[in-house]
């Protein structure tokens, strides 16, 4: 799931850098070449790429939190087997950029604590709540969509391993993204009732996967390092306005109805109106839309969601309970669990 | 999930346990068909060889069909960093083009790493085009066994893409036909009153 582009990255100027080494390397990623973890390269641009996989990585463990309360409420068998693998899915998403993150240079055990000290952060996106199965399907449909569209565009980036990583992740994704679509499409031909739940839970995930994205983009993004070293490779407002352009006709389609909303802080919509500016702009060919709420957004990523102490509660409660099994691994000793 | 775990009070501050080492890094290289080359598919972290031909297994070979798989402890494959200085048999594994996947192109025997690589270059096909070439000490692959069933034989598709394809089809049909008829009503309607 999940994707990288709302991680904050500020990186810092290379003017100690080797002005011959760096013109080589940014040749290299001009004429499309990949950079593999053994190649020369500006040390910000290692830090960059350490802060973006391991960002992604953390995002692909919590972002399963969601998901997981829901496998043992699927509402059939062929759903709990798909949502399980999917939660299987996301945590090996995980292993892999957790790798990704160790060959740039930190431990995995770091990164672990430094995820549930809240020294480092995840995907925004996943501080919302999965209050019924219709926020299942929403998840897989909206939110794996867009990361698909994101991922998408990152496997076209310049660093190796995490270009093939996206790669393989993608691969996965379209497996959730087509349940989701399953999911979402069953329940709007089901009952009213169903429909309901489908409409509701919509109104909960349509701007926080707008905002999926990342904030708008600054006037000078294409020439900042991570898109001029082809960290990331596309903009955020126009990988949103794609979204926008693929979601909200096939939400129309399906006679789901665009809303704003108001929601309190649990994340429960207190009130909706329909979106005015929703409408296909004949000229451009792209659907106009309201902003979502910025601040909302700022709220949010700095620890003021609905589930943000939710999701690292059980994250560091997981990390502690699973202590001993690490100790039995690594010390290959008999530690026993701890008495039930 | 129990309703107790969503309840949790979040314990803030820093952790008082120490800091635990990480396991040791492996690459998973995977066969889709027999006499096929063995491809790379990404690296699992494992505490010895049989955890990580385990978790391979499991990682790397559900996603497609797969008969074989390869695990190799990170320090002994060779790419022109660190030398083994062992007299064998040596897999040599290549990349043809930018940013694609390492393949096994075959074996050569040496003295050493670096002699493999340079007899890579000479004897195996494409080694000398290739865009990166590894060598692995055969020895030190740790390789599933000819009978071992990896791609699990049960129905996987409700894991697939393709497991969901003519259902969403017929319905999306459902759905466009349905308002189709509720247009059609709609003018019907407005023409008759």
């Amino acid at each position: 799931m999940s994707g990288s582009s709302n991680v904050g990255m500020h990186i810092d100027h290379v003017a100690d850098e080797d002005p011959q080494k760096l013109a080589e390397f940014e040749a290299r990623i001009d004429a499309g070449e990949l950079i593999e973890p053994d190649d020369w390269m500006p040390a910000a641009y290692r830090k960059g790429m350490l802060k973006m996989a391991e960002h992604h990585a953390n995002s692909e463990i919590i972002g399963a939190l969601p998901e997981g309360e829901w496998i043992t409420r699927a509402p059939s068998l062929r759903r709990k087997l798909a949502l399980t693998a999917k939660v299987q899915d996301e945590i090996g998403h995980g292993q892999m950029l957790y790798r990704i993150s160790q060959d740039l240079g930190k431990t995995r055990d770091q990164m672990l604590r430094d995820l549930i000290t809240g020294r480092t952060k995840y995907h925004n996106v996943f501080n919302y709540p999965a209050l019924t199965w219709g926020d299942i399907a929403m998840i897989q449909w909206l939110i794996d969509g867009a990361a698909i569209m994101n991922q998408k565009t990152l496997a076209d980036g310049a660093f190796g391993p995490y270009v093939r990583t996206m790669r393989r992740i993608n691969m996965e994704e379209a497996f959730h993204f087509k349940s989701g679509e399953d999911m979402v499409l069953t329940l709007m031909t089901g009952t009213q009732r169903q429909r309901e739940m489908c409409q509701e839970a919509f109104d909960r995930w349509w701007y926080p996967s707008i905002m999926f994205f990342g904030p708008p983009d600054k006037p000078n993004s294409e020439q900042l390092p991570p898109m001029r070293w082809r960290m990331k490779t596309e903009l955020n407002d126009s990988l949103r306005q794609r979204f926008v352009n693929r979601f909200a006709p096939a939400a129309l389609d399906l006679g789901l109805k665009i809303h704003i909303v108001t929601k309190d802080p649990d994340g429960i919509v207190t009130s909706k109106t329909p979106d005015k500016n929703l409408r296909l702009n004949e000229q451009t060919g792209n659907w106009q839309f309201t902003a979502p709420d910025w601040d909302e957004f700022y709220r949010v990523i700095r620890g003021h969601g609905p589930c943000n102490r939710k999701r690292l509660a059980l994250r560091r409660l997981s990390y502690e309970q699973g202590r001993w099994v690490r100790k039995a691994v690594l010390k290959g000793s008999t530690a026993l669990p701890p008495a039930a | 999930m129990s309703k107790i775990r969503e309840h949790i009070t979040l314990v803030e501050g820093d952790l008082d346990t120490p800091i635990e080492g990480d396991l040791e890094p492996y690459v998973i290289f995977t066969q889709l068909a027999t006499g096929r080359p063995y491809i790379y598919a990404g690296w699992v972290d494992a505490i010895d060889a049989a955890m990580a031909i385990q978790f391979g297994r499991e990682h790397y070979g559900q996603d497609q069909k797969c008969v074989g798989l390869w695990a190799i402890p990170k320090p002994a494959i060779t790419a022109g960093g660190a030398e083994v200085t062992a007299r064998g048999r040596y897999e040599v594994f290549l990349r043809a083009e930018s940013g694609e996947p390492h393949r096994s192109a075959g074996c050569v025997e040496a003295e050493s790493s670096r002699e493999a690589l340079d007899t890579a270059r000479r004897d195996i096909s494409g080694a000398a085009e290739a865009r990166s070439i590894w060598v692995a000490l055969s020895e030190r692959i740790v390789a599933t066994g000819p009978d071992d069933v990896i791609w699990r034989l049960t129905d996987q598709t409700y894991r697939m893409a393709r497991g969901y394809a003519s259902e969403v089809r017929a319905k999306w049909e459902e759905v466009r036909a349905r308002k189709d008829i509720e247009e059609y009503e709609k003018d019907d309607l407005k023409e008759m009153f």
